[in-house]
């Protein structure tokens, strides 16, 4: 029936109407709705569940900084897949081939940097946000600037991702419950602000290890199917034209979309912005358990998780191609590429299998909203809030800065609604905060990067960048050809008079900034002190400022031990016996940390702490009170202890 | 009908993805390097250049071998 209904509206050439009508269809199935309920159920109940794992600020936005790599990698997938993923790369792909997958494969670059260097900075010197970073490295007027710019993308990020996700529910469910475009937004907020709220970050990343899990199943499933559809991988493989195949992009002929443009726009500005200038990835690696398993959940995410997550967002794409090819009648040859990826998994699925789909971009959405969400709270409270009690000279604790961090979460729903609604109304302001996004990014890049990398960069310097900078971005919006044309490494203009330079527009954004910001550093001075661990330069007194002393490198080992409390050690503190003392390679005064013994947990069950003297107690770590509460261990469950460094 | 797989359309690219890129990779890792932020008498930072290369080659691995199947297979 419904391969007749395709046929039939093939016929006409309408994908739009097509792909309204498959979705509708599906929301007739009480499978479909079955799995889209059960779903937001389950995310609703990881909120609930993980809110009593929130004591203080640091569990709110970093989850304690307990968490295991694979935990962390899932959730950087999930968050790095948004809504817009699937239908935007299955729409690249269908029209571009394999090259479509590029953005997702180019990320390796500036590892080292990120692994070396940037990596243990934030986590050493405990930066909760950049805009505090651009305090403590340069001064606070370039704080202000960054809190400013940061909180505008992502309030706005959140609200384009509520746009998103209501206009991909909106052809199944606006059918179905005759819900419009705002009372879809106001549901999926409902439920993505309570965990949220609730559940800080800790719930962030297990509902995220969730959701990664779905949309990557989801993906490779599809892919599957497709195989399928088509008798095989070599059926498939052998129906496609060589340059569909290619993995990289014609290298600068078409203007629209060339290797060279996206290696600029994408492989070197968007990784340096993936990797130094995101806020919710700070949150991520800040929420590791040590900075070793921050590298292990960054190179594991770009090693492994990327190639899969290319596959599963584009792969619709390149199935529908095959289709076209193969069957004319399946797919119309001018299907619309924002329309592939609901076609084909309506052609390739049952209506319950439609739901499934559904739930995993619901999970593309979710997993990326609250991540923003919860990481301009932190930015509120951290770069806004806390500063101006501090000015006022008002001293609160940390339990009222967790109280407030949870109204400015929900604050921050409210206003990603808001901002939804106002991109739903006004496209230009859609189109505005696009602008605004890729306005702000290289300036913001340049400062962080030149920032770490050279002790030499000035205060002076990265103002001149943020407004310097900004400018002649804009003046290249308006001047393409003049300004940008130079370094387009003969990229033509198109001939139907459209935008020119969309993708090498990131080569001479990066060049005006890095520019300046060198040139003016070159005339002026220096900070001269204070940099200590803020630069690749000063990295080793990060690891003393972690610390607090001396770190200890000497190797040990973990050992598995009993617990026990004890109210007389001082916050903070653990107690071993001697042995254990000698097998940790530890001294009094060196970081440890313990957790439970079941790895699954993925660390959820742990905290850290410092030795304080011996015990007499054998096999058994002493720990004091905060301890416990901070790291929820279970009476009768062994826990491990290992030396930080 | 020009053939659309030129050495330039095939082999371009990936040849400035992996020469420009390459330069911005081993920079990094010189500059880790010379900076003292790499320390190679440290184990796990020797273990964590081996990781690095591995990945720079197990990408470029990768878009040779997609390459080789396009054109090929």
């Amino acid at each position: 029936m419904f391969l007749q209904s395709l046929l039939q509206q093939h016929v006409t050439g309408d994908s739009t109407a097509m792909a309204a009508e498959a979705a509708a269809a599906a929301a007739s199935s009480p499978v479909f709705w079955g799995i889209l309920i059960g779903y937001f159920v389950i995310v609703l109940g990881f909120g609930s569940y993980f809110a009593r794992f929130n004591r203080s600020t640091t569990d709110f936005f970093f989850g304690g900084r307990r968490f295991s790599w694979w935990l962390i990698t899932m959730s950087i997938v999930a968050t790095g897949v948004g809504s817009h993923s699937f239908i935007k790369y299955s729409g690249k792909s269908f029209e571009h081939g394999f090259s479509g997958s590029m953005a997702y494969m180019n990320d390796w670059f500036f590892m080292p940097l990120f692994i070396f260097g940037w990596l243990p900075i934030v986590y050493y010197m405990k930066v909760r946000s950049i805009p505090e970073y651009f305090e403590r490295r340069f001064n606070p007027t370039v704080r202000v600037l960054a809190t400013i710019v940061q909180l505008i993308y992502m309030i706005g990020y959140v609200g384009i991702g509520f746009l998103t996700m209501a206009r991909t529910l909106e052809p199944i469910v606006g059918g179905a419950l005759g819900w419009d475009l705002m009372e879809i937004i106001w549901v999926v907020a409902v439920v993505a602000g309570i965990y949220i709220t609730f559940g800080g970050q800790t719930a962030v990343i297990f509902t995220d290890l969730l959701q990664g899990f779905i949309l990557l199943l989801a993906g490779v499933i599809l892919f599957m199917l497709g195989l399928d559809w088509f008798g095989g991988f070599d059926a498939f493989w052998s129906i496609l034209p060589a340059e569909f195949k290619l993995p990289l992009a014609n290298f600068n002929e078409d203007p629209s979309f060339n290797f060279i443009g996206v290696f600029w726009q994408d492989a070197i500005a968007g990784s340096i912005a993936f990797l130094f200038m995101s806020q919710a990835l700070i949150m991520r690696f800040m929420a590791c358990r040590s900075v070793d398993h921050g590298r292990k959940a960054a190179t594991f995410n770009v090693l492994f998780a990327l190639p899969i997550s290319a596959i599963a967002v584009c792969c619709a794409g390149w199935i529908g191609r095959g289709m076209v090819l193969t069957d004319p009648g399946v797919l119309p040859s001018d299907v619309a590429p924002d329309n592939v990826f609901v076609l084909v998994v309506q052609v390739l699925t049952s209506t319950a299998g439609f739901g499934f789909f559904v739930a995993a971009v619901t999970a593309a959405l979710m997993s990326s909203v609250d991540t923003y969400i919860n990481a301009s709270a932190a930015i509120a409270i951290n770069d806004v809030y806390r500063p101006i009690l501090k000015a006022f000279k008002i001293e609160r604790d940390d339990k009222h800065y967790l109280r407030v961090a949870m109204i400015v979460s929900a604050l921050g729903t409210v206003l990603g609604v808001s901002a939804a609604w106002g991109f739903s109304k006004f496209g230009d302001l859609y189109e505005a905060h696009a602008a605004f996004q890729s306005t702000i990014s290289p300036p913001l890049v340049s400062c962080i990067f030149l920032g770490i990398f050279w002790r030499r960069f000035t205060s002076a310097g990265a103002i001149a960048i943020f407004i310097g900078g900004v400018g002649l971005i804009v003046l290249g919006n308006f001047y393409p050809v003049q300004l940008i044309g130079p370094v387009s490494q003969g990229i033509p203009v198109p001939e139907d008079g459209s935008h020119p330079y969309t993708y090498i527009g990131a080569l001479y954004n990066l060049i005006v900034c890095f520019g300046i910001g060198i040139v003016v550093s070159l005339f002026t001075q220096p900070k001269k002190e204070g940099l200590e661990g803020l630069t690749i330069w000063t990295i080793k007194d990060a690891r003393r400022y972690f610390k607090g002393g001396e770190p200890n490198d000497k190797k040990g080992f973990k050992l598995p031990m009993t617990w026990v409390v004890d109210d007389s050690l001082a916050e903070g503190t653990v107690q071993v016996d001697q042995e254990g003392m000698q097998h940790l390679a530890a001294n009094e005064g060196d970081l440890v940390y313990v957790c439970d013994k079941r790895w699954w947990l993925g660390g959820l069950r742990s905290a850290h702490g410092k030795l304080a003297g011996l015990h007499g107690l054998g096999e058994t770590v002493r720990i004091a009170p905060d301890i416990l509460e901070a790291a929820h261990f279970l009476d009768g469950k062994l826990i491990t202890i290992e030396k930080e460094f | 009908m020009p053939d659309p797989l030129t050495f330039e359309r095939v082999w371009m690219p990936y040849i400035y993805l992996y020469g420009v890129g390459g330069l911005c990779f081993f920079s990094g890792l010189v500059l880790a390097y010379k900076s003292g932020a790499l320390n190679p008498k440290r184990a796990e930072h020797r273990r964590w250049v081996g990781v690095l290369l591995f990945g720079y080659f197990w990408y470029a691995g990768l878009h040779a071998a997609g390459i080789l199947a396009a054109i090929n297979l």
